[in-house]
């Protein structure tokens, strides 16, 4: 059997690779597999009271590394009955940096409504008044960038009736956002 | 711009292209190394396979049909890899048969597919706009998995033009490597 002769050659040549490969592979920190670095904004103008609503949704796993990350670990407990009680204050001072909506080449203040704990998700509720929904606008978000090479930041825009997809990532940090 | 097709479709894309996460792409190239242009009818049934098993669990975890174990089914994958890559491996020097392979592609489809539904599901929270936006992520990944079989295919004639009668060399350096690959992120998700 010439053919499985050929076969075992092959497998103990390659046997002999494996133990130098498996040594190569545990110093090796380098491939990950999928964990999935997104976070999703929902975007709607309401017309009522002439503001810009956001729910920002965020991974809470995520959220506790990158609030360590940023200012040490203060025991978050994000989700629990154990949760830091200032976990908003922080919450809202991790986003400060790294959300925001330009007009007019000036930034709209966002304020902060609320947040709202879960398991698997945080919800963070922002509302930003003096926005022209007319008006076209540079959108950041920046959240987990630091932490997250392959983070991507997704936001649902709903202005005017229209409708308008995009993300952020490493690569792209801002987006303009025209409005018709 | 900007609409929620475009958006999806580019997700599906870049799931798959994204370097990392290399699983699934790592995969298709497996599927594809013993392969050449002229075996394009073989190839093609391969990766409608792949792709048949995909879009099913896709779908159907993506309409909230049934739930998976994210842990599980990142442990699977690898060893979909690993197993693709030894069955590769075993082609070079053995006669496989050839619907038994079919089958299990489609099977490891349906793992991937699982996997695919894991990161669709932490993209939509409301579920507005589900079955469009599936469509334009699945459609995502097949552009992205033709890419990649196709670069495959190009690589490989020029490797067999330069190297003639080395195709065997050839399907062992990729299978190989995919095995290796496969074994790292199965470690990285057991260690986890």
């Amino acid at each position: 059997m010439k053919t499985d002769y050929l076969y075992f050659r092959v497998v103990t040549k390659i046997t002999r690779h494996i133990v130098l490969a498996l040594l190569l592979c545990l110093i090796s920190p380098v491939l990950q597999s999928h964990p999935f670095h997104v976070s999703v904004a929902q975007v709607r103008y309401n017309q009522q009271n002439q503001s810009l609503e956001i729910a920002l949704k965020l991974f809470t796993d995520d959220l506790e590394n990158a609030l360590t990350a940023s200012f040490g670990n203060q025991g978050w407990n994000l989700a629990t009955p154990k949760q830091l009680p200032a976990a908003d204050q922080y919450v809202r001072k991790y986003l400060k940096p790294r959300f925001a909506v330009t007009q007019k080449s000036q930034s709209v203040n966002w304020n902060w409504v609320g947040a709202e704990y879960q398991m698997d998700a945080v919800w963070c509720y922002l509302e930003l008044y003096n926005f022209d929904k007319n008006a076209g606008f540079e959108w950041k978000n920046t959240v987990f960038l630091e932490i997250f090479s392959d983070q991507k930041n997704i936001g649902h825009f709903e202005i005017n009736n229209e409708k308008i997809s995009v993300y952020t990532s490493r690569h792209k940090r801002e987006q303009k956002i025209g409005i018709q | 711009m900007g609409s929620a097709f475009g958006l999806y479709f580019e997700l599906g894309v870049t799931h798959i292209l994204d370097l990392q996460g290399i699983d699934h792409m790592v995969f298709i190239l497996a599927i594809a190394s013993t392969y050449r242009f002229t075996d394009w009818r073989k190839l093609l049934i391969m990766v409608t396979a792949f792709t048949v098993g995909h879009s099913v669990t896709l779908a159907l975890a993506a309409l909230d049909v049934f739930k998976v174990n994210e842990m599980l089914v990142e442990t699977l994958i690898p060893i979909t890899l690993i197993i693709t890559a030894l069955v590769n491996l075993g082609k070079t020097s053995q006669k496989v048969n050839r619907t038994a392979v079919y089958g299990l592609i489609l099977i490891f489809g349906l793992i991937h597919g699982l996997g695919f539904s894991n990161f669709f599901n932490a993209l939509m929270d409301d579920r507005q706009e589900v079955v469009s936006s599936l469509f334009a992520f699945n459609l995502g990944i097949e552009a992205a998995q033709i890419a990649i079989v196709l670069a495959l295919l190009v690589l490989s004639e020029i490797f067999d033009f330069i190297k003639p009668k080395a195709k065997k060399m050839r399907v062992i350096f990729i299978n190989g490597g995919v095995f290796f690959l496969a074994l790292q992120i199965l470690l990285d998700v057991v260690i986890d």
